[in-house]
């Protein structure tokens, strides 16, 4: 037998922090793995000293090390940790075999569902094949989007129209499709290059010089990708609001699959976000809308200070806890709204709060954006837009000047300014529109 | 009020595509492949509208990285940009939808 000694003890159970039960699994695997390869006597042996009390390794060790086995066992017998009634149960219930059944019946089931959807896509793909015709209409996918959720009349993408694929034949392969998007790809960066230079055929550059075209491009792109998205009506959903139709579903998915808008930290935030709060996009709308007013408050990321103050009290006394100090606006919103927006089971008198929060974040969100995306751009002088005007009803200016926030008249402003978009009680949400905002999208389209 | 998620815009993507007989991930590569082809698309068009001139200024704004000053002066010549963005993706997607419905690739 090795020689035992306090450190070997200590080794061979999980470290100090996990509960007793998760020392008792512990024992449990590393019981059945001795088992396996050293025998029975060898397992009962380890359990007996994992499980002795702490201030007993010492003398166990030393008893073992003299050869006092019996001695020893007794020790460790009576002084054994109590394991919990789940580990005695999970030990039990494994001994039986319980859980080699229940795992051997989940890869079965597995097993069997992978087969079967392997076999589908098979079928599916020799249909295909076979020129046969797909026969998914639109009446499978009215299940899709729930009726009511998307304006279909504002949608003028001509291609919406599967039933006309009847007329037309058999869909193709994968395979012939990206083939085909490959083909449709072009020469764009040689369109581009063709442009710059004004040559009708010009000869792409190499090495560096490519490096530096085709650094150009991408800035370009994305450029471009920003006007799009500043000029599209649609895009007031920047601030929470509807996809109107195909065009701007498309715009709205460059910005998201390109994560072209606002780079790698926003295509994470909207993974994050997407993955954990039920992926609902408009709550991906306000974060993002959120991260562009952090952005154009403050370039540095951080509000400044009397702006921060300001919201900090707001949330505080609306929501009702206190957001810690320097951390990020967004981090404050993205946890607020992320609980806002799942609220659903909520009790009325938090909804409440959670409610009036939210016209806060609108407001703030109007203010912030409403210029930059919606009201006409000065761009004669070449310059970046000019900070924007906050309008003169916009509650958010007034909060951000007021030397004290006084949390009443800010809610009564905010009440005035968003007219009866939300009734305070918690029950009600009539429409709302805010005509005395120029150029101001509608949220009333937000609770349709 | 509005609720779609990402495996809803993903699935209405699809069906605007006719895609839905392709997995799941043949799906979103598409999608992907597509968003680049709009994309590449909307600028060339973009800068379609562009006079000459001001090609060489965007050239010089480009070489700084400044992004903002290319967008304003885009915004600036093409107040309708967001029709040209529409009109690209309205054709694309109509060419999209024959590539993928009638003509074999191989013919």
């Amino acid at each position: 037998m090795e020689k035992i000694n306090n450190s070997n003890i200590k080794k061979e159970i999980p470290d100090e922090g996990h509960g007793d039960y998760k020392k008792a699994l512990y024992v449990d695997n590393k019981y059945f793995e001795i088992l396996k390869e050293k025998g029975v006597s060898e397992a009962k042996n380890y359990r007996m000293r994992a499980n002795i009390k702490s201030e007993y390794y010492d003398t166990y060790a030393r008893l073992i090390n003299e050869g006092k086995q019996k001695e020893a066992y007794k020790l460790a017998k009576k002084h054994a940790k109590t394991i919990s009634g789940a580990a005695a149960k999970n030990h039990r219930e494994r001994r039986e075999g319980k859980y080699k059944d229940i795992r051997r019946d989940r890869n079965e089931e597995n097993n069997t569902k992978q087969i079967e959807e392997h076999v589908k896509t098979i079928q599916k793909k020799q249909e295909v094949e076979d020129g046969t015709r797909h026969t998914q209409t639109s009446n499978n996918n009215t299940n899709i989007i729930p009726p009511g959720t998307f304006d279909d009349t504002l949608d003028n993408t001509p291609n919406n129209t599967p039933t006309n694929n009847e007329e037309v034949g058999g869909v193709r392969s994968y395979k012939d499709i990206l083939r085909g998007v490959e083909e449709m790809k072009g020469a764009a960066l040689l369109e581009y290059y063709r442009k710059i230079t004004g040559e009708k055929n010009p000869t792409i550059p190499t090495g560096s010089s490519f490096e530096k075209l085709t650094k150009k491009w991408n800035v370009l792109k994305k450029a471009s990708l920003y006007t799009i998205m500043g000029s599209l009506p649609a895009l007031g959903v920047v601030a929470g609001g509807v996809l109107t139709g195909g065009a701007s579903l498309w715009i709205h998915t460059l910005a998201t699959l390109g994560g072209s808008m606002t780079g790698v930290a926003m295509s994470s935030i909207i993974n994050k976000v997407g993955s954990k709060s039920g992926s609902r996009l408009h709550d991906m709308q306000a974060l993002r809308g959120l991260e562009e007013l952090n952005k154009r408050l403050n370039n540095k990321g951080y509000l400044p200070k009397p702006k921060y103050n300001i919201l900090h009290q707001s949330l505080r006394e609306l929501f009702g806890h206190r957001p810690q100090r320097n951390r990020r606006l967004t981090e404050i919103s993205r946890g607020d709204l992320y609980y806002i927006l799942n609220s659903g089971s909520l009790k009325e008198k938090k909804l409440q709060k959670n409610i009036k929060l939210v016209s806060v974040v609108l407001s703030l969100l109007t203010a912030g954006l409403a210029h930059q995306f919606l009201a006409p751009t000065d761009t004669a002088t070449n310059e970046a837009a000019p900070a924007p005007t906050i309008p003169p009803h916009s509650t958010t200016e007034q909060s951000i000047k007021a030397p004290i926030f006084d949390g009443k008249s800010f809610m009564k402003n905010i009440t005035d300014f968003w007219g009866n978009f939300f009734t305070f009680d918690g029950k009600t949400m009539p429409g709302f529109s805010a005509p005395h905002v120029p150029n101001c999208y509608s949220p009333k389209s937000l609770l349709t | 009020m509005t609720q779609l998620n990402q495996q809803q815009i993903t699935e209405r993507l699809s069906r605007d595509l006719n895609i839905q007989h392709l997995s799941p991930q043949e799906q979103k590569e598409i999608i992907t492949q597509m968003s680049t082809v709009l994309l590449d698309r909307i600028t060339i068009a973009l800068i379609a509208e562009l006079p000459q001139t001001e090609m060489s200024r965007i050239d010089m704004l480009l070489e700084h990285d400044q992004t903002e000053a290319v967008q304003a002066l885009l915004a600036k010549n093409i107040p309708n940009s967001n029709e040209v963005a529409e009109e690209v993706i309205n054709t694309t997607l109509k060419e999209f939808e024959e590539l993928v419905n009638n003509k074999s690739l191989d013919e």
